[in-house]
Order: C-alpha cells, then sequence, then structure tokens
C-alpha cells in the first residue's frame, strides 16, 4: 500500500484494490498507516484520498544509505590495510 | 525489548584473506584503527578513547577533507575474541543523527582460508518515532523497510 501511494495520492478503495483481502480488512490495515504517522486523510465530500507521509521515509532511506556507505567504504579500506598489515609479516 | 524496538537495520559483508583474529585486532586496537577506519582515503580518524572490555566506552573523531569533523563515541556490549564484537554506536550533535542511540554487531567466521566478515547495523527510534511505535508502528516495519529502498525523489513528490 505505502508503495502505491509513493506513487502519489489514492482512494482508499484504489488502495485495497490490488490485494486479496478484504475492503474491511484494508480499512483497519489504512488505519493502522494512519496512527503510525505514515498516511494521511483528505475528505472531500465522499470521497477520502489518502497520501504518504514522507517525512519519516526519508529519514529512515536518509540514515540507512548514508550508513551503508560510510560501513562500506570503511570495510573496503579495512581490506587494503589488512593486506598491507599481512605483506609487512604484523602483527 | 531490544529486538521490539528495532526499526532499521543494514548489512555488509567483506571477505579478507587474513585471519579472524588478525581482523579482530584491525576492529579494536586503535593503532590499527587510525590505519583504516574511514569511509574515503581522504578522511582521517582518530581514536580519542578505545576501553575494550564489556561496559567500556570508545570514541572516534572523523576528519573531512571539506574540514568538517565528526565524532562518535559508543560502548562495547559484547566481546568474543576473535568472533564477535558488539558495540552502541551514537553521533555527536552537530551530526543530523546525533543522540540516536544505534548498535553495530560485527561476526568474524573463517571461510575459505580467510575471514568472512558480516556486520549489522541497527537503529533504534527517536522519541517521535517510538510514540508512533505505541500507535501501531511495529505492524508496520516491514513496509517501512522495504520502502526505504524507495527515491527521495517519490517520497518527496508525494509529500
Amino acid at each position: 500500500m505505502l508503495s502505491l501511494l509513493a506513487r502519489g495520492e489514492a482512494t482508499a478503495g484504489e488502495l485495497g484494490a490490488p490485494f486479496s483481502i478484504s475492503q474491511p480488512a484494508a480499512s483497519r490495515h489504512i488505519r493502522m498507516l494512519e496512527r503510525a504517522g505514515l498516511v494521511a486523510r483528505n475528505v472531500d465530500g465522499r470521497v477520502h484520498r489518502l497520501r504518504l507521509v514522507a517525512k519519516p521515509l526519508r529519514e529512515a532511506e536518509s540514515w540507512i544509505s548514508r550508513h551503508r556507505r560510510f560501513w562500506e567504504g570503511s570495510l573496503d579500506s579495512l581490506g587494503r590495510a589488512l593486506d598491507e598489515i599481512t605483506r609487512g609479516g604484523e602483527p | 525489548m531490544i529486538q521490539d524496538r528495532r526499526l532499521l537495520q543494514l548489512s555488509v559483508r567483506r571477505w579478507y584473506r587474513a585471519r579472524p583474529d588478525v581482523v579482530f585486532r584491525a576492529l579494536t586496537e586503535p593503532a590499527l584503527l587510525e590505519r583504516w577506519f574511514r569511509p574515503s582515503p581522504d578522511v582521517t580518524v582518530k581514536v580519542a578513547d578505545l576501553d575494550l572490555r564489556v561496559g567500556g566506552r570508545y570514541r572516534f573523531t572523523f576528519h573531512f577533507p571539506d574540514d568538517r569533523t565528526a565524532a562518535v563515541g559508543g560502548e562495547y556490549r559484547t566481546i568474543a575474541r576473535p568472533h564477535l564484537v558488539v558495540f552502541t554506536w551514537t553521533w555527536e550533535p552537530p551530526d543530523p543523527n546525533a543522540g540516536i542511540d544505534t548498535l553495530v554487531t560485527i561476526d568474524l567466521n573463517e571461510k575459505d582460508g580467510g575471514t568472512e566478515l558480516a556486520l549489522t547495523h541497527t537503529s533504534f527510534p527517536t522519541e517521535e518515532i517510538m510514540r508512533q511505535h505505541e500507535r501501531g508502528w511495529g505492524a508496520v516495519l516491514d513496509s517501512l523497510r522495504q520502502l526505504a529502498g524507495i527515491s527521495s525523489g517519490e517520497a518527496a513528490a508525494s509529500d
């Protein structure tokens, strides 16, 4: 559902449609996402449109990509240092 | 408890020709750490503090080519030479992730005459996210992890 919302706003019906779950089950899942602060709802008459609240996801993505770069770079650097250490007969 | 609070996790694996005891020393001895522990060769690192025992603390400072500095510190939680070291990891201000306690686990296993290193870095939620967690965050963790891969562009477009 979050992947669908990442492409833009959707109604509750549109969100539940691709999944083999009942409409009440889809609604429960959407309410849970709203409580978690990941999804916000705009009510326009009888049409409820849902959208992704991107901030927590952006923060999550930024944390993961930043630390992945840090560790991948550092562990490659460790490989080069280990080659030197081993070649030098130390430790 | 810690497992329940787990929010985000990343894993990196590498294989090294050196034996596990040599890799373990490179991960835990200040003089050796200062030779390699940096994300790129133009960064320098200083080991300001390192007390390798359970409950002992460490602190590293990084100096970047643009003159920016960063510091990270934490506490050793598990030390099982030469196979396992677990420590907390917290950036200091003004880092954007300052004050967020995270956990790093490094496993070393002998493989193909060398060492397979498996690093796992786990982030715990901020207070704001903890409040969200209490309101049902736990059930959406998998979606969140899956979505952490979506591009910032897509996320920004729907904000």
